[in-house]
C-alpha cells in the first residue's frame, strides 16, 4: 500500500512489473527512463544482473512536489522473472500499489504467462493483497514478433477478466509509456481519496502524468 | 512492513562511507563537504572557520529527491565530487540489496519454518493413526484367534464323536449279538475278532487325540533318520502293487522324541500308500542334508493333491478320506510333531505328478553332539 506520513507531507507509490522470464520488464522500464521527464525521474537502479538477466530487481524512481510542498515519490519496480527468484519477487510485490503484467505474445510462451499469472496470483494471496481490487494492467508484449498470439484472441480471452489490455513493442518503444499511464492513472484514482491529493495537496491526475511525461511527442 | 520503501537517508550512506571519502579528500588535497537538504554540514574532510568557499557543487539526490549537496574545493573540484556521489551511490545500491536480500532471506526461512511445521504434524498424525490401525488389527486378531479356537474345539468335539461312534455302534451290535448266540458258535470268533478291531481302531483315535494335546512334551535322544525310517517301512502294510524304493543319503544324527517322530513319518507313509494302493505305484523315500538340514522327502505316484484342498490340508479333521478311515488329524499330527523338534513338513505337488511330502529337522552339529555324548557318558 501506499506509504504516506501527513506529518512530513509525503507518500511513496508503488508500481512493479511482474510477469515471466524474458518478457520485457526491464525493456519497459529501460524505455520509461528515455521517454519520461528527467525533471521529476532519477536513475535507474539496476541491481546485479547475471548474463543480462535481472537477478533482484530494476528500480526506476520518480520525485516530484505539489505546489503546496507535499513530496510523492514513485517507485517503479521489475521483478526477476526466472522462477527460481520467488522469494525475490514476493518482497518486491510486497505492498505495491499497481501491477503492470508483461506478457509475451508469443504462441510458444503462453504456457509461461499462465503459470507467472498464477504466481502472481499466489503470491498476492500469500502477501494479504487483493488481486481483484489492486489497480491492474495487462501489456502484450513482443507486438513485432512473427508467431505471436492474434490481438482477436487476447482481446477474447482478458475482455472477461476486466483489466485494461495493453499492447506493446518494449523494444521499439511502442505501447510503453501508454501501459505506464495507464497504471499510473490507475493508480492515482485508487490512493487519491486516502491521500487527497487532488483535495488537499491541488495534484490531480491530469497533473501527475503531465509531470512524468515525456520529453518528446513519441509515437506512443 | 515494505522495507523497500524505507529509503536509505544521506546520513547513514555517509556514515557507511566515510572511510573511502576521508581517503578521497586526502588524495584529492583539498577540503570535502557533504550536507544535507537544510544545508546542514553532515561530514567535512576538515573542520575550517568561517564560510567556504567551495569550487565545485554537485546535488545529490537518492531515488529522484534531492537530499543534499556534496563540495569540493581542491585540484579537480568537478571530477571529485562526482566521484562521492559515486560512492554514496554505490553506498545506496549496497543498501538497498542488502534490505532485500533480509527479506527475502527471512520470507523463505519463515516458508521452511511452516512448511516444517506442516509436515511435522502430519509426521505426528501419521504416526498416529499407524498406532490406532494396528490397536484395530490387533484386537480384530485377538478376537480371530478366539473365534477360531472356539470353533476348532467344536470340530475337535464333533470329529471325536463322529469317529468314536462308529466303533462303538459296531461293538454294541456285536456285543448285542454275541448275547443271542449259542455259546462256541463257530460265528463268535469272527465277532469278536470283529470286536478287538473296533476297540483298535477307538484307542487309536484316542492315541492321536493325545498326540494332538500333548506334541510339545518331548523326550529327546539321538535318532538314526535312516534306521528309523527303514523300521517304519518294516511295520507299514503294502499291497504288492505298490512298489517302495528308498535312496538314503549320509545323514548326522537328529536329537528327537523317537515315538513321536515315527508317528509323525508313519502318518505321512501311510497317506502316500493309501494314495497309490488302488491303481498300483511307487513310493520314493530319500533323505539327504541341506545344510544344516535333515531331509525326508516321500514322494507318491498318486492324483496328487486338488489345488482347492491344498490350503486346508493341515486343519484339524479335514480329511479326503471316507467315514471311518481317517479322522482327519494326521498330517495336523504330524506337522506339530515336526515344529516341536524346529522342524516342518510341507506338501508339495511337482508338475511331473504325484505328492512330495518334505520333512526337515535340523541335524546335531558336531559340537552339539559332543555335548550329548558328554551327557550321555555322565
Amino acid at each position: 500500500m501506499v506509504e504516506f506520513d501527513t506529518d512530513e507531507k509525503r507518500a511513496t507509490l508503488k508500481v512493479v512489473y511482474y510477469g515471466p522470464a524474458l518478457s520485457g520488464k526491464t525493456t519497459n522500464i529501460l524505455r520509461l527512463h528515455d521517454r519520461l521527464s528527467p525533471e521529476s525521474r532519477g536513475d535507474l537502479v539496476m541491481l546485479d544482473t547475471y548474463q543480462d538477466r535481472t537477478l533482484f530487481f530494476d528500480l526506476l524512481p520518480f520525485f516530484m512536489v505539489t505546489p503546496d510542498g507535499f513530496r510523492l515519490k514513485i517507485k517503479v519496480y521489475t521483478v526477476p522473472g526466472q522462477v527460481r527468484y520467488d522469494a525475490t519477487r514476493k518482497t518486491v510485490l510486497s505492498r505495491a500499489d499497481g501491477v503492470v503484467f508483461v506478457a509475451d505474445s508469443q504462441i510458444s510462451q503462453q504456457h509461461n504467462n499462465a503459470e507467472s499469472f498464477s504466481n502472481l496470483e499466489h503470491n498476492c494471496r500469500a502477501l494479504g493483497m487483493d488481486l481483484s481490487s489492486l489497480p491492474l494492467v495487462v501489456q502484450f508484449n513482443k507486438r513485432d514478433l512473427p508467431e505471436i498470439v492474434s490481438e482477436k484472441e487476447v482481446r477474447d480471452r482478458w475482455s472477461a477478466v476486466g483489466v485494461p489490455i495493453l499492447l506493446a513493442s518494449a523494444f521499439n518503444d511502442v505501447g510503453v509509456v501508454a501501459t505506464f499511464e495507464k497504471v499510473m492513472s490507475l493508480s492515482y484514482r485508487a490512493c487519491d481519496a486516502k491521500l487527497r491529493l487532488t483535495e488537499e495537496h491541488g495534484l490531480t491526475e491530469d497533473g501527475l502524468l503531465k509531470q512524468l511525461r515525456i520529453r518528446n511527442n513519441g509515437s506512443a | 512492513m515494505d522495507l523497500l520503501d524505507d529509503s536509505p537517508d544521506l546520513r547513514s550512506l555517509v556514515k557507511e562511507s566515510q572511510t573511502t571519502l576521508s581517503l578521497v579528500a586526502r588524495v584529492a588535497g583539498g577540503k570535502v563537504c557533504v550536507r544535507d537538504a537544510s544545508d546542514e554540514i553532515i561530514w567535512e574532510s576538515y573542520t575550517e572557520n568561517g564560510k567556504e568557499t567551495p569550487v565545485a557543487l554537485l546535488h545529490f539526490r537518492i531515488e529522484a529527491e534531492p537530499v543534499g549537496t556534496v563540495s569540493a574545493r581542491c585540484v579537480g573540484a568537478d571530477d571529485v565530487t562526482q566521484l562521492v556521489a559515486a560512492i554514496l551511490d554505490s553506498a545506496y545500491k549496497r543498501k538497498l540489496l542488502v534490505r532485500m536480500y533480509q527479506e527475502a532471506l527471512s520470507d523463505s526461512y519463515e516458508g521452511l519454518l511452516a512448511r516444517n511445521r506442516e509436515l511435522t504434524e502430519l509426521a505426528t498424525s501419521l504416526e498416529e493413526r499407524v498406532r490406532e490401525q494396528t490397536r484395530e488389527l490387533d484386537e480384530a486378531h485377538v478376537h480371530l484367534a478366539r473365534e477360531e479356537k472356539v470353533a476348532a474345539i467344536g470340530r475337535l468335539a464333533a470329529g471325536v464323536a463322529h469317529e468314536l461312534n462308529t466303533p462303538l455302534a459296531c461293538l454294541a451290535c456285536n456285543l448285542e449279538a454275541l448275547t443271542q448266540m449259542p455259546p462256541n458258535d463257530e460265528e463268535t470268533d469272527v465277532i469278536l475278532s470283529e470286536c478287538v478291531e473296533m476297540v483298535d481302531r477307538a484307542s487309536r483315535i484316542v492315541r492321536d487325540l493325545q498326540g494332538f494335546s500333548h506334541v510339545d512334551d518331548l523326550g529327546r535322544v539321538e535318532v538314526d533318520l535312516n534306521e528309523e525310517i527303514n523300521l517304519i517301512l518294516g511295520r507299514l502294510e503294502v499291497p504288492s502293487t505298490v512298489q517302495i524304493e528308498t535312496d538314503y543319503g549320509e545323514l548326522l544324527p537328529v536329537l528327537a522324541d523317537g515315538q513321536r517322530l515315527t508317528v509323525a513319518l508313519l502318518h505321512v507313509l501311510e497317506n502316500a500308500r493309501d494314495a497309490v494302493a488302488e491303481d498300483g505305484g511307487k513310493i520314493r523315500v530319500v533323505t539327504e542334508v541341506d545344510d544344516n538340514l535333515a531331509l525326508v522327502l516321500i514322494h507318491d505316484s498318486g492324483p496328487g493333491i486338488p489345488p482347492d484342498i491344498m490350503g486346508r490340508l493341515f486343519d484339524p479333521f479335514f480329511t479326503t478320506k471316507d467315514v471311518g478311515q481317517g479322522a482327519g488329524l494326521g498330517l495336523t499330527v504330524a506337522r506339530d510333531i515336526m515344529r516341536a523338534h524346529g522342524g516342518n513338513l510341507t506338501l508339495e505337488c511337482p508338475p511331473s505328478g504325484g505328492t512330495i511330502a518334505r520333512f526337515s529337522l535340523p541335524v546335531l552339529n558336531r559340537r552339539a553332539h559332543l555335548e550329548l555324548g558328554k551327557s550321555v557318558l555322565g
